[in-house]
């Protein structure tokens, strides 16, 4: 990967914010907060290009992780998705993975994982 | 240092037996490691372990030893770009004249196995569009006990598990076992055999292979080792066979039997 990134991250937690944050520091242009679905819809819906990935929790209040993807993908979304969530059931990640995010993460993870991750969803 | 000759001592049988060089540097290091083998042992301290040692070292104090000097450092489809042109090229290159009905692969430093699993899976996901790659056997080997039990076990972490690995490859060849560990599924076991193989010792009737993977294990050898390794590998080569180095490796100094060969930025040599 030589160009930075743009990432919008959406998640109720403090603290993976915190953590993306450092751990995308090296790939990242610049990385934005939002905290649940409802703000992640406000966010894009007028500016849909506006990340080059979006990684998004599944569990979080107002609107959850599977209904945002699925609002944004009905207002035509076509910026790479990632997963991130404690569930790592087979069947979870099989439904999310059938609906179309790009790729899927299980918490914990590590600095390597994720930019792995984000390096085989970007190229 | 009060123990200088004991730790020296170990020092000598570690490079003996695996061709790690331990310096002084990290003598600090070393004893403490040492100690941590000898309670693990049940003696009472250093000394203890080393009078034992001194009459001869095997069974279970020989493994501790081992695995105290080897970096089991890996991951699935570790440098992807190797494993594309495992399926893009090498294989295809190997099967050109259409006589071949077996490919042999060895991982001669196959660690906990991701390595080899990533193999098996990049070469399954290659059959669903090229019906023409024949059978592939594989032998997975490491000087260390522990590491190759794990490696056949095929039992990873969470992290592990998510290291270098799609998550829809996860699924599709990993099982979740109880306590968040993720098993590889028998169907991809199938055609691969685990065995221990120092490489600076004699290899024993292993056979010859088409593709060796001989990965971040060199770095740690003396130029000598690395040599005389390579040279055993090419004896090991069908003409026309395959050796894959780590990364930051080169056959540059070490061997003319080869031609360098690039693809989708991934280096790797054959036997000429
Ligand atoms: C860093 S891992 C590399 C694993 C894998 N090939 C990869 O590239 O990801 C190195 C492995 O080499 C093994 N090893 C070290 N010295 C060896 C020797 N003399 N013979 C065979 N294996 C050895 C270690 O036990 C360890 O599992
Ligand atoms: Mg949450």
């Amino acid at each position: 990967m030589t160009k930075k990134l743009k990432i919008l991250s959406v998640d109720d937690s403090k603290s993976i914010h915190a953590y993306l944050q450092q751990c995308l520091e090296p790939i990242t242009e610049k990385i934005e907060h939002v905290y649940n679905g409802v703000e992640a819809v406000e966010r894009l819906k007028n500016d849909l290009d506006a990340f080059d990935l979006i990684i998004l929790d599944w569990e979080m209040p107002l609107k959850d992780g599977p209904t945002t993807f699925k609002e944004l993908k009905e207002l035509g979304l076509k910026t790479p998705v990632m997963m991130l969530s404690s569930k790592s059931r087979p069947e979870d990640i099989m439904q999310m993975l059938e609906q179309g995010v790009a790729e899927y993460m299980m918490k914990p993870f590590t600095q390597d994982i994720v930019l792995d991750k984000i390096s085989q969803v970007i190229n | 240092m009060e123990n200088i000759h004991i730790l020296k001592f170990f020092a000598d049988y570690i490079e003996a037996e695996l061709g790690i060089i331990y310096v002084e540097a990290n003598y600090f290091q070393l004893e403490h490691r040492l100690k941590d083998i000898a309670v693990q042992l049940g003696f009472t301290d250093l000394k203890a372990l080393y009078h034992t040692a001194s009459m001869g070292i095997s069974g279970q104090m020989k493994s501790l030893l081992l695995d105290l000097a080897t970096n089991n450092e890996t991951s699935f489809f570790r440098d992807a770009s190797i494993f594309k042109a495992l399926s893009e090229f090498i294989v295809p290159d190997l099967i050109k004249n259409g006589d071949k009905s077996v490919i042999n692969i060895w991982s001669a430093a196959s660690s906990s196995g991701q390595e080899v699993y990533s193999i098996a899976m990049e070469l399954d996901q290659a059959r669903l569009t090229n019906f023409s790659i024949p059978l592939c056997r594989m032998l997975a080997s490491d000087v260390s006990d522990t590491i190759l039990k794990r490696a056949e076990a095929g039992m990873y972490s969470q992290l592990e598990v998510q290291r270098g690995l799609p998550s829809k490859l996860m699924l599709q060849y990993f099982d979740k076992g109880e306590t968040d560990k993720w098993m590889v599924k028998p169907l991809l076991k199938n055609n691969i055999t685990f065995r221990k193989i120092n490489l600076l010792h004699y290899w024993g009737g292993i056979g010859l292979f088409d593709i060796v993977f001989c990965r971040n294990v060199l770095i740690y050898q003396s130029v000598e080792n690395k040599i005389k390794i390579i040279k055993e590998i090419v004896n090991h080569l069908n003409p026309g066979g395959f050796l894959l180095l780590g990364a930051a490796e080169s056959l540059f100094g070490l061997s003319h039997d080869f031609e360098q060969l690039v693809h989708g930025g991934a280096v790797f040599y054959r036997k000429k």
